[in-house]
């Protein structure tokens, strides 16, 4: 696969994935762009891979929660938009808005860990291997991110929607 | 649907959360521009150090050519066709306008154009453009009858999640320009009323499904409110209606009814081809 069938037939997934992670377009897209600069680089390589996409994934995830990243840019939070009293015939989008808001408070090696589970649908020992931790950590993350989000764990579920 | 008590949040809840942030996605033109004009300033700035080392290694080369009173001409202008490379014997500067950003522009809608009048000093380097439709148009637009659509929805509050998958059925490759829209059909075949937000944002070329091949495609109806859903939808996209197999939500995830029901939209995305 060139850099260019790349560009065309997965990076709308991999735009989506960092939209995800991130909580933040913009965010998302420097962090996108970025790794594609890299990625570009060495595509010679990456494009060999049978699984290329998996990889700038990895690369993605690694930018966000790398050292820099955490200070270089200060996350918004989308909260200030979520006090409106008044009836909201799309409650459902608030609560969801609500949800992503809190969400992006989260550490970002947690938050990483919930949108490879909850958005890739990615197992324990994918999320393992993409964030080069072991296993155990993963479900420790999602635990304790499930409980600051105040979301029901059900254990026995598959990690895949 | 609710008591008006808070209901607790589930893993569910998590993933239509998700579902919402991934439409806030950044637009793929967008960030491949920033990458075409990255690569475009990277090159020039690795470019005009060795160009500017070349000119010297020239003109002294020239001045100890005069001293042997060599009249032998080493180097030759070869005017705008000519691609020096570092390393070539006939080494020339010359202006050449910048064929790499105009080349990502052609296909992004405009947006990449920077560079593209600069004048530059160094290594030609071949056009590889980045965001070209590199699957051409198949030359006509997918009919109902070349496709088998199905959406599966997820419920979320008081909306609604489609994922439209399309199967391109037929043996030969046809386009998805536009964005579906999807009528909503009541367990009777009744179409549902549901304002359609199309959103105009550019396409990036044709989006060319291959025979075998699926595309996909997100709906969201917002202000659904648990309303009972036929195991079938509509769905058009520019060229006819095609009747999908639909997967109802789970009506007991609805959220609150809205005060007004003429509030309820649905938008959807492009097509995805997943080649």
């Amino acid at each position: 696969m060139t850099f260019e069938q790349f560009a065309v037939t997965r990076l709308d997934a991999v735009l989506r994935f960092a939209a995800v992670l991130t909580s933040d377009r913009g965010l998302a897209e420097d962090v996108v762009q970025d790794v594609l600069v890299r990625t570009h680089r060495h595509w010679d390589r990456i494009g060999s891979l049978e699984h290329p996409e998996a990889y700038v994934r990895r690369m993605i995830v690694n930018e966000f929660t790398s050292w820099r990243r955490k200070w270089a840019r200060i996350v918004p939070s989308a909260d200030a938009a979520l006090d409106v009293a008044e009836p909201d015939p799309t409650a459902g989008i608030t609560d969801r808005r609500a949800l992503l808001a809190e969400i992006s408070k989260l550490p970002r090696r947690q938050r990483a860990v919930l949108a490879l589970r909850y958005y890739e649908g990615l197992s324990d020992a994918e999320i393992a291997e993409t964030l080069g931790c072991a296993e155990t950590t993963v479900r420790g993350y999602v635990f304790r991110a499930l409980k600051t989000l105040r979301v029901e764990f059900a254990p026995q579920s598959a990690a895949t929607p | 649907m609710s008591d008006g008590r808070p209901r607790p949040r589930t893993e569910d809840d998590l993933r239509a959360a998700y579902q919402l942030a991934a439409q806030d996605a950044p637009q793929r033109a967008t960030v491949l521009a920033g990458v075409l004009e990255h690569r475009d300033r990277r090159q020039r700035g690795f470019g005009a150090p060795i160009a500017g080392i070349v000119a010297v290694l020239a003109v002294i080369g020239v001045l100890v050519g005069i001293a042997l009173s060599d009249s032998h001409p080493r180097r030759t202008t070869n005017g705008a066709a000519a691609s020096p490379r570092i390393g070539d014997e006939n080494v020339s500067l010359h202006a050449t306008p910048s064929g790499l950003a105009s080349a990502g522009a052609s296909a992004g809608g405009g947006s990449a154009n920077a560079g593209s009048t600069s004048t530059t000093i160094g290594p030609n380097v071949s056009p590889s453009p980045l965001i070209p439709p590199i699957y051409p148009s198949a030359g006509h637009t997918c009919a109902p009858s070349e496709v088998s659509v199905s959406i599966v929805w997820s419920a979320g509050g008081n909306a609604a999640y489609g994922q439209i998958t399309a199967l391109n059925t037929s043996t030969a490759a046809c386009d998805l320009l536009v964005k579906p829209a999807v009528t909503p059909l009541t367990p009777s075949g009744s179409p549902i009323a549901v304002r359609m937000v199309q959103s105009q944002e550019a396409a990036l070329g044709p989006q060319r499904l291959l025979p075998g091949a699926t595309a996909r495609a997100q709906v969201t109806w917002n202000g659904w409110c648990g309303i009972a859903l036929g195991n079938t939808a509509q769905l058009s996209w520019g060229s006819g209606t095609v009747t999908a197999a639909s997967s109802p939500p789970d009506r007991s995830q609805a959220g609150h009814c809205p005060a007004n029901p003429e509030l309820a939209t649905m938008t959807s995305t492009y097509f995805s081809p997943l080649h």
